[in-house]
């Protein structure tokens, strides 16, 4: 029995030759010319080019690695979801900014917060002396801001104001169907006292009583607060118009969450906005273009992210030793938080 | 201690090196038609047929009635 059908004249010609695959990479040329600029920088080896399978995406991500060092990696691993990308180009996808020829931006992501549940040590802080707690507070809040994109009481007030104007606009029957979380009242009262200060003596006030008590029982958080604060100050400019030419949809997402108990009113903030917070593209926490061939722009960029990582570094240092502070004294709090959001 | 410099530089100029070799020629051929509007515009042309024809109800070809013998 025959099975098979005699050839057709008329059928579609055989595809087996043809290549099915072709790839092209635009810019090629930059990724080896980012591993020549590590190395001279000290980022990378012939060691590290061996262990990399002679792959040059392998060895530059290796040796950015070995720049951040397995420690500083691991701390910062188990307290945050940071991405380092290097790339040609910015923005978000479809609308893609595009950089100068030979330029690179590396950029860092924030794809989940940290999280810092400081009211304890506040309180600590307090009992230690007055106003000690709510100074290192207002210090750390101001030195990270200068850094990085954090969710914190501001946050929540300002989403406690949107709430209640939506609540005004609304019609009078759905009102009563609105939830407020009353972040003031949440506020440790130091942090409420300080809250609005209206002399402007006040940092001067809190630096001294903060070098008062550098040497006391605090003074580990204290020093971390000091590196964390001389990080925070260094000039480093980055690339704020490939960022505004990048077409992303909102700021930055939170690189840390700080409450003061656990299920407080910023905490449930945090949980209604985070909702919302990965629809959108968000712009990156660090973003500098440079050019490889440029030993002055990659020395910027390394400088940027260095500082970058060893602000962090500190900062979750003082999240663990926050954390592992509060678990040695756990039982000497009684106050088991608060509900966390109320209705109108 | 001179050693590590030397593989420093060795390692500098073969991404150099690396740098300024031309892509293959098979990329090259890829890398001219992405570079040549004709080209671009004639890809662009299909997909858009082809967004087209899938879109308007894609009609298949009838099978020729000798391409395969009856089996009875």
């Amino acid at each position: 029995m025959t099975t098979l059908a005699p050839a057709f004249g008329q059928a579609l010609p055989s595809l087996i030759d043809v290549r099915t695959e072709y790839s092209h990479e635009v810019n090629g040329e930059l990724v080896y010319e980012l591993c020549a600029a590590l190395v001279r920088e000290g980022l990378g080896t012939a060691e590290t080019w061996k262990q990399s399978g002679a792959n040059a995406l392998v060895f530059a991500q290796n040796a950015m690695m070995s720049g951040i060092g397995a420690e500083r990696g691991d701390l910062l691993h188990r307290n945050v979801e940071y991405h380092l990308e290097v790339s040609d180009v910015l923005g978000r996808a479809g609308s893609d900014a595009a950089l100068g020829s030979g330029q690179l931006a590396v950029t860092v992501e924030c794809g989940g917060a940290g999280y810092l549940k400081i009211g304890p040590a506040i309180d600590a802080l307090e009992a230690e002396a007055e106003g000690l707690g709510a100074a290192f507070y207002w210090a750390l809040t101001y030195a990270l801001y200068r850094v990085m994109r954090i969710y914190n009481h501001d946050d929540a007030l300002m989403y406690e104001e949107r709430m209640r104007d939506y609540a005004a606009e609304d019609e009078e029957e759905n009102r009563g169907q609105y939830e407020f979380p009353e972040v003031e009242k949440a506020l440790p009262e130091c942090i409420q006292k300080t809250l609005k200060r209206d002399s402007s003596d006040w940092r001067t006030h809190d630096r001294e009583l903060l070098r008062r008590f550098r040497t006391g029982k605090f003074s580990p958080w204290i020093e971390r607060l000091r590196r964390i604060q001389r990080l925070s100050r260094l000039p480093l400019k980055q690339s704020r118009d490939y960022i505004e030419a990048g077409y992303y949809d909102e700021p930055p997402l939170p690189s840390l969450l700080v409450t003061f108990k656990e299920h407080d009113a910023i905490t449930a903030c945090f949980d209604e906005e985070g909702q919302y917070m990965m629809e959108g593209t968000a712009e990156p926490t660090v973003c500098v273009a440079f050019s490889p061939r440029k030993a002055d722009e990659v020395r910027h960029a390394l400088r940027i992210l260095e500082r970058f990582v060893a602000l962090n570094y500190e900062l979750f240092q003082l999240v663990e030793d926050v954390q592992g502070w509060e678990k040695r004294h756990a039982g000497a709090c009684v106050d088991r938080g608060e509900p966390s959001l109320r209705a109108a | 201690m001179a050693k590590p410099q030397m593989a420093r530089e060795e390692l500098t100029a073969l991404f150099i090196q690396k740098a300024a070799e031309p892509p293959p020629e098979a990329n090259q051929i890829l890398a001219r038609h992405l570079k040549s509007r004709e080209s671009c515009d004639l890809a662009h042309a299909v997909s858009e047929a082809m967004s087209r024809h899938v879109a308007t109800g894609s009609h298949r070809l009838p099978t020729p009635p000798d391409l395969l013998p009856p089996l009875g």
